[in-house]
């Protein structure tokens, strides 16, 4: 009976030596998204597809080369957005489907519990597009986000814009009235605009915060109206950006400038619910450059038409950055020579990035102790005729289009 | 200031008029039917839809798709009653309070469903037009909305108050058993109660069109108001509805201007709690045995 086991024992062993001294022909990484069961699921939809896309491009390639062209195995899981499926579903990738790093999970409210029980199995993580600003502060060692700003890179980029174009065109803004919605993402804007308004020496004059989705905002207006700032910086969703953005038309309200944060004066019903007149010069954050100012070369038209041929859509920022996680991984991938998640992690934080897959990005990327890419920021587009025109930073900004600051009173617009 | 203070005590009281407007189905529909209707912000919904889509597929201004909603929403109004609460009129209240919360889920969810979570706005010839003196000018879609209010409040009084139908609305709202004795067809009357409710969220979907987005869950924002509005004019009340309707948009607007739009809902709140302590029926309120 001993005998029989040693002999089993060993027979085990040597199979386990000799596979592996075999070349590795397949690598699995984890996914976790939203895919049903929640308004998230078409986004989710929408990222599976640009992630399933940059795996293509490089099995295509010849996958990994450094590991004999092995290539990329997905194994995708639907998180159903809930935070608890998440954990064990990143518990189910790592223990049963042995996964060697992970990509996922777009909502921060996944993401964020998710990666700390990857940190715990010592397993890599490239966040996606989920923006909570603590999944790379907690200074995890196996959390990597390599194409998404913190939640509140929005607001470093109005005050880095309204330093440069206060400097550039020698009428610098020195009040502004800030109004923002009052949940986690509005409250975290708000406190980096208090923090580094200082720097610019811009004093915030109006600090207001509304609740979401608010019938009534004309009240707010009002008080707008009544401090007369030299800019606003709104953070909103759709219904109450449309809000407001017709409230500062009507009520004639006059700054150098309104900055939104994004979010809703994004959104594809922002300019055709309020018109060219009331939406002309708006300046506003945007997580991706657009197709003028990123896909330039080539190899990011490949991408952009792939991509469009794959789901019958423009690529966005949350497509592009789902995109930009995959292919970071692969990179990563080539020069770690290895699918051991340590060398996978040593890898990461040592990437460096630039050439076609940053200048898609817009932006360097490689990582800062915490696992940020501290190159990637949010752009700063001006709204005209309707087309969001890129002005800053100046490495993307649009060559044709010149920003209008201060922007024209009403009486002034046609 | 006086003058801030008209403009944000006018601009309180347009959007109190469209409260009222989406309170009065719900108070016709709980004062004659006993049902608490949780689905209807489900319905201004759904009439939101169905002006935007009027208006997107055949260019329909949302002032005159209330002709066509309107009409619609009393066969749905109708439909949903046959279909869902008439058959358990007679069971415990809590089953009725689930079918109506089943119906928020179920409305809700078809709606994400057909047409997704985003937001949906319009632009009619209406949406930026301004009138009133200069320094005063209110917009031209809430003042239409408000009218609409008082003029469908006033209608409504005079139906209820005079015709043979109104008499025996008002008689099975005050005691079904005895309406059911005189010889009142009491299901009949609940349908048609339920139909002239939810044909007022119609219109009031129709009016809010042109100066809200439409999205899944635009009916959560608006229902929570109009209950409260409901409970403080008295349940069942119209009048009540409409001068509950005024008072919350005023007390939101003021609070929103001299304290803090974060602090609007908990001061009508507040508002809302003594009431319910010194006057629990509320304040024409005459439903209060049950």
């Amino acid at each position: 009976m001993k005998k029989t086991l040693v002999v089993l024992l060993a027979i085990f062993f040597v199979a386990i030596s000799l596979n592996e001294g075999y070349a590795v022909t397949e690598i699995k990484i984890g996914h976790l998204l939203p895919l049903s069961g929640s308004a998230a699921a078409p986004i989710g939809q929408e990222m599976l597809a640009a992630t399933q896309l940059a795996i293509k491009h490089v099995n295509d390639n010849g996958g990994i080369k450094s590991l004999g062209g092995a290539k990329i195995k997905l194994v995708t899981v639907d998180t159903q957005g809930d935070p608890q499926i998440g954990m064990t579903q990143t518990e189910r990738l790592i223990n049963v489907e042995k996964v060697s790093a992970i990509i996922g999970a777009y909502q921060s409210a996944v993401t964020f519990p998710s990666t700390a029980v990857a940190e715990k199995y010592r397993i890599p993580w490239v966040v996606d597009l989920a923006a909570k600003a603590e999944i790379t502060e907690r200074g995890f060692k196996y959390v990597f986000r390599p194409a998404q700003c913190p939640s509140s890179g929005n607001a470093d980029s109005t005050i880095e814009f309204l330093k440069w174009i206060g400097g550039k065109t020698g009428k610098p803004a020195k009040t502004m009235a800030m109004i923002y919605e009052n949940t986690d993402w509005g409250q975290d804007l708000a406190k980096t605009l208090r923090r580094r308004a200082p720097e610019i020496k811009v004093k915030i004059i109006l600090d207001e915060p509304y609740p979401p989705n608010s019938g009534n905002l004309m009240p707010l207006a009002v008080k707008i109206k009544g401090v007369n700032a030299d800019v606003i910086s709104i953070t909103g969703y759709t219904v109450d950006d449309i809000s407001i953005c017709q409230l500062i038309e009507r009520m004639r309200i006059e700054p150098m400038a309104v900055i939104w944060s994004g979010a809703g004066s994004l959104d594809q019903t922002f300019i055709p619910s309020i018109g060219y007149r009331g939406t002309n010069y708006q300046y506003t954050a945007d997580g991706w450059g657009g197709y003028d100012a990123c896909v330039k070369t080539p190899w990011a038209k490949k991408v952009w038409d792939d991509f469009k041929q794959m789901t019958g859509k423009n690529m966005s920022e949350l497509s592009v950055d789902a995109y930009v996680a995959a292919r970071v991984l692969a990179a990563a991938l080539e020069k770690a020579k290895s699918t051991d998640p340590e060398a996978i992690r040593d890898a990461l934080s040592q990437i460096k990035i630039k050439g076609d897959l940053a200048d898609f990005l817009g932006f360097p990327i490689e990582f800062d102790e915490k696992g940020q890419n501290p190159y990637k920021k949010y752009v700063t587009k001006q709204i005209y005729e309707g087309k969001y025109q890129l002005v800053w930073p100046p490495h993307l900004a649009s060559h044709d289009y010149k920003p209008i600051w201060p922007v024209p009173k009403w009486d002034e617009r046609k | 200031m006086s003058e801030i203070l008209i403009k944000v005590v006018i601009n309180g009281l347009l959007m109190g008029g469209i409260y009222a407007l989406i309170s009065l189905g719900l108070t016709l529909i709980f004062g004659v039917v006993r049902i608490v209707n949780f689905a209807h912000g489900e319905f201004l919904m759904l009439s939101m839809y169905a002006s935007y889509w009027l208006f997107q597929l055949w260019g329909i201004d949302p002032y005159v798709s209330v002709l066509i909603i309107a009409p619609l929403f009393f066969v749905f109004g109708m439909i949903v009653q046959r279909g869902i609460f008439q058959p358990i009129l007679n069971a415990p209240e809590v089953s009725k309070i689930f079918a109506a919360i089943g119906l928020v889920m179920v409305l809700q969810n078809l709606a994400l469903l057909f047409w997704k979570g985003d937001y949906r706005a319009i632009k009619t010839i209406s949406s930026g037009l301004l009138i009133g003196p200069e320094g005063f000018m209110i917009g031209l879609p809430r003042f239409i909305a408000f009218l609409a209010a008082v003029s469908i409040m006033l209608g409504l009084y005079f139906f209820i108050k005079n015709t043979y139908t109104g008499k025996a609305i008002r008689a099975t709202g005050q005691d079904q058993g005895a309406a059911l004795l005189m010889g009142i067809n009491t299901k009949r009357i609940f349908l048609i109660a339920f139909g002239i409710g939810s044909s007022c969220v119609g219109i009031a979907g129709c009016l809010l069109m042109p100066i809200y987005s439409v999205f899944p869950t635009v009916g959560a924002y608006f229902v929570l108001v109009a209950f409260v509005i409901v409970v403080l004019g008295g349940l069942g009340s119209m009048l009540g509805a409409f001068i509950g309707g005024l008072i919350i948009g005023l007390v939101e607007a003021l609070s929103g201007y001299f304290i803090s739009s974060t602090y609007k809902e908990a001061i009508y709140f507040i508002i809302f709690w003594f009431l319910l302590i010194y006057k629990p029926t509320g304040l024409f309120g005459s439903v209060s045995q049950e």
